[in-house]
């Protein structure tokens, strides 16, 4: 697990409020109880740690944490570049 | 001695071109589901006031065909279910009956068509689960069961002595959301509504502390259970609103729950709602047609509201709670124009989420009875189609197929996935303007 998918599970854990340990970083969302609207709530979040934006397009298909991360380190990329 | 508490689960639709494009279009499917999978409140309500050596099982039935064979380690089987699965409750009551084992049957059809209930059960209960239950389990016991049991002064019922249901009856990883009640009735009397008169008239709360024990006990099963609050209007006494909102901030839950527009006109109940942890707040707007509004509820509440709709919705999702607004298409004053009206306010107000649902007469309502009067109703039995998406009697001001058409247009419209991610990202935008909750 690098850095980024650490932050960001901690960014999860912190606003789901469930325990830290039990997010992995292929876990479902719904799994773990984390609902469309709470997912939302993380994405703004996630947008606000990494000073990104994420278009409504992208909200798409975000079912996972690999999905979370994988949407989050895109995004911080392309503002790198 | 065990009793099988059995309910009819799961969202029916009857409309063919409904359900093909339905499945298509993700927000009804996601609310679909959400209801589809809430436990059965009234069951685990029935099983509290159980005698403690009788052992219950509880069990949800979505689809009676998969039933193979009744359970025969019941001694007795309570059945409750809504109008539209209620063919299906009949028939699984008629399988117990044939293994001679008694059926007990009750919920809201059952209160309205009683006597139609009985000839599927041997006793019909006619009332509220915390005042029947028990008579009906000691003339059980006793071999005295009576063909029904009536509730004598319905709507009395002091919610105050309320047990805590057993939630310790259902499995953990079955449900994402599970039911509390904080109140039963609704003071605005609408002429479609099924639910808040048939168990008496009054309007009754729980007090904020059993409401807070009910949510601890659920907690020790789900440590961060999303409650869904089954009311049907939640905040009508505002001093009792804030009482249980700041009881609710400590136990730091989420939840979502039923009531009216009048909660945007209180900015400090709305930022109680939101540092407590509701996320969306289900409001029946009815109609965006003064017209179709008027006379929906006996002191015109609603019509009033009308020209707050906008700044109302805009008020309750600025403070962070998403509002998920319903609409009833076939009102009287509805004509083809509506569909159009509603899908530009849904836009413009920029609702989270919203459900478009058709005008429908429940049996033993006050709509329902107007409409056989009026020789409006299609047939005199039609509760297989009691969907809330499939049209029952002859709309006043276009035709049954206008009607059909613009539901289909509408459902593209407003639950297309575009419209949706648009809206989701509003609400992520402010989200960022506010505090965390239960700061």
């Amino acid at each position: 697990m690098n850095k980024l998918e650490r932050e960001i599970i901690d960014t999860i854990a912190e606003e789901s409020g469930i325990d830290r340990d039990d997010i992995k970083s292929d876990s479902d969302l719904y799994s773990l109880g984390i609902d469309s609207l709470s997912s939302l709530e993380i994405l703004a979040l996630l947008e606000e740690k990494f000073n990104i934006i994420i278009q409504d397009t992208e909200l798409k298909n975000i079912n996972s944490v690999t999905e979370i991360v994988r949407l989050v380190s895109s995004k911080i990329e392309k503002k790198e570049s | 001695m065990k009793v099988g508490l059995m309910a009819l689960s799961g969202v029916r639709v009857r409309n063919e071109k409904l359900v093909k494009l339905g499945v298509t279009l993700p927000q009804f499917v996601s609310r679909g589901n959400v209801i589809a999978q809430l436990p059965s409140l009234s069951l685990l309500i029935i099983a509290s006031v159980t005698p403690e050596d009788v052992e219950v099982d509880y069990v949800e039935v979505p689809d009676v065909s998969q039933v193979r064979e009744p359970n025969p380690s019941y001694d007795l089987v309570a059945i409750t279910s809504y109008s539209a699965q209620i063919h299906e409750a009949y028939e699984l009551a008629d399988r117990y009956r044939e293994a001679r084992i008694p059926v007990i049957m009750g919920g809201t059809h059952v209160i309205a068509e009683s006597a139609e209930a009985k000839r599927h059960a041997d006793s019909v209960a006619i009332g509220e689960a915390e005042v029947l239950w028990p008579k009906i389990m000691e003339d059980f016991k006793d071999n005295r069961l009576q063909p029904f049991y009536k509730e004598e002064n319905p709507g009395t019922y002091d919610l105050s002595s309320s047990p805590i249901p057993r939630y310790d009856l259902l499995a953990t990883k079955n449900y994402n959301r599970i039911t509390v009640q904080t109140s039963r009735g609704c003071p605005h009397d609408c002429e479609f509504c099924a639910g808040s008169k048939l168990f008496g008239q009054g309007f009754r709360q729980k007090p904020a502390g059993l409401i807070v024990r009910e949510i601890e006990k659920i907690k020790e099963k789900w440590p961060k259970p999303f409650i869904e609050f089954a009311d049907d209007n939640t905040f009508v006494d505002k001093k009792w609103s804030g009482d249980f909102l700041e009881a609710l901030i400590p136990l730091k839950v989420k939840w979502f729950t039923e009531t009216d527009i009048s909660v945007a006109e209180d900015e400090e109940l709305l930022k109680l709602m939101y540092q407590s942890g509701c996320y969306q707040l289900l409001i029946g707007l009815e109609s965006t047609s003064k017209v179709s509004l008027d006379g929906i509820d006996t002191h015109n509440w609603k019509l009033k509201q009308r020209d707050r709709y906008l700044e109302a919705v805009h008020r309750i999702q600025s403070n962070g709670i998403t509002v998920n607004g319903c609409f009833v298409v076939g009102l009287d004053g509805d004509t083809p124009d509506i569909f159009k009206d509603i899908r530009d306010f849904i836009e413009k107000s920029k609702l989270l989420e919203a459900q478009v649902t058709v005008l429908t007469p429940y049996p033993g309502i006050r709509l329902s009875r107007r409409l056989k009067q009026e020789g409006r109703l299609f047939k005199d039995q039609y509760w297989d189609r009691c969907t809330m998406f499939d049209l029952n009697f002859k709309p006043k001001n276009m035709t049954p197929e206008d009607l059909e058409k613009g539901l289909l247009w509408i459902f593209g419209e407003i639950y297309n996935e575009k419209e949706y991610l648009k809206r989701k990202r509003h609400y992520m935008d402010i989200i960022k303007t506010l505090p965390k909750r239960g700061k």
